[in-house]
């Protein structure tokens, strides 16, 4: 009877043990999988910011103080105007496309036009992506964007679901100053 | 006997496991916020580089063509800061940012489940230094921008961007460092 008694402890305790072990190893490679996802989606918002960064720095750069710079900004459009390297002045154009509605989530890319050829993308996982105009005063502007003296930019991407536990958003926001439009005051 | 030993030594092994295991998650969890508020950091200090580059070079090149004055002609790096905010008026020339009041900043953050919103705060401070690629003696290319104690036209701008709403055992001292060259 002992002898029965010892195997069937044996026997649940090695069980638990190897469930144990189990449910260990499964939290483990799913929390490296986490982390990997959550470092891409970080990795490729930073490498859409970094673009966005260039760009909108040379908001305007080598046209005319006379000649429009921004010359449109609406939900999820924003364009402007820059010169190339030979002179030639294009528009670049940001535009917000649908990628995909997933968990809920509308998902998008942006993708960067220049003289309507695209040139670059987002990854398609942008939840918003917006561009406020400010004139001098700071004030928003609704009317006239010769106005615009600052750019705000917000960049929202979406987690995957299940990954980053409390953390569903990476939010980039930042303003801009393009000297193009500074020297509208003189 | 010997069964019940290494049933004990198999539990203690497994406890141990799913310990190490728990305290892989809260370091993966603080890792995963602390990258969050990378993201937001990295927007913060380009915003404060885009203030500063609409500052003049130097207190000796306002109202002046910089190619005007030569580098012995500016600040001397130990008149380096004006103690005063970003935003002063006072601030009016890159090195002025120098051990500049911190500038804080604010960040939305909304919860995309619940929708309520809240706030990060951030802290950004400054140093600013004379940097060169040249050698001052021999004039040879370095290798990298060295920092130098003489005027160049060239001034590195390093900011440091804390987090002080980020709070808890592995997220105290959270910080960002970044730099940029203003060159003319």
């Amino acid at each position: 009877m002992q002898l029965l008694l010892d195997h069937l402890v044996s026997v649940v305790v090695g069980s638990a043990v190897i469930l144990l072990l189990a449910t260990t190893s499964v939290d483990q490679r799913r929390r490296a999988a986490e982390a990997t996802w959550f470092h891409a989606a970080k990795q490729q918002q930073l490498a859409f910011v970094d673009m966005v960064e260039r760009d909108f720095r040379g908001i305007g750069e080598g046209v005319p103080v006379t000649a429009a710079v921004v010359v449109e900004s609406a939900d999820g459009r924003f364009r402007y105007r820059r010169a190339l390297d030979d002179g030639a002045v294009v528009d670049v154009e940001y535009r917000r496309e649908l990628a995909s509605l997933a968990d809920g989530d509308t998902l998008y890319r942006v993708v960067r036009y220049v003289g309507g050829v695209a040139t670059g993308q987002s990854g398609d996982a942008l939840t918003s992506f917006e561009v406020g105009l400010r004139d001098v005063d700071g004030a928003p502007v609704t009317s006239d964007l010769a106005d615009a003296r600052t750019v705000d930019v917000r960049v929202e991407a979406a987690v995957p679901a299940g990954v980053g536990g409390p953390v569903r958003r990476l939010a980039w926001a930042s303003t801009f100053r393009p000297l193009s439009l500074a020297r509208l005051d003189g | 006997m010997p069964q019940t030993t290494l049933a004990l030594l198999a539990l203690a092994l497994a406890s141990t496991l799913a310990l190490n295991q728990s305290k892989t998650g809260v370091y993966a969890q603080a890792d995963m916020v602390r990258n969050e508020v990378d993201v937001h950091a990295l927007g913060v200090a380009t915003e404060v580089f885009e203030i500063v580059s609409t500052k003049d070079f130097d207190e000796a090149t306002t109202g002046t063509l910089i190619s005007d004055v030569p580098p012995e002609g500016m600040s001397a790096p130990s008149t380096f800061g004006s103690g005063k905010d970003l935003l002063d008026p006072g601030t009016d020339d890159v090195d002025d940012v120098h051990d500049m009041a911190p500038h804080r900043v604010v960040r939305e953050v909304t919860d995309p489940e619940t929708g309520e919103r809240s706030a990060l705060e951030f802290e950004v401070t400054a140093t600013v230094e004379y940097v060169t690629d040249r050698d001052p003696v021999t004039g040879a290319a370095l290798p990298r921008v060295t920092p130098t104690g003489q005027p160049t036209y060239t001034k590195r701008v390093e900011l440091t961007v804390r987090c002080p709403s980020l709070r808890g055992p592995l997220l105290d001292g959270y910080r960002v460092v970044v730099s940029r060259l203003f060159s003319y």
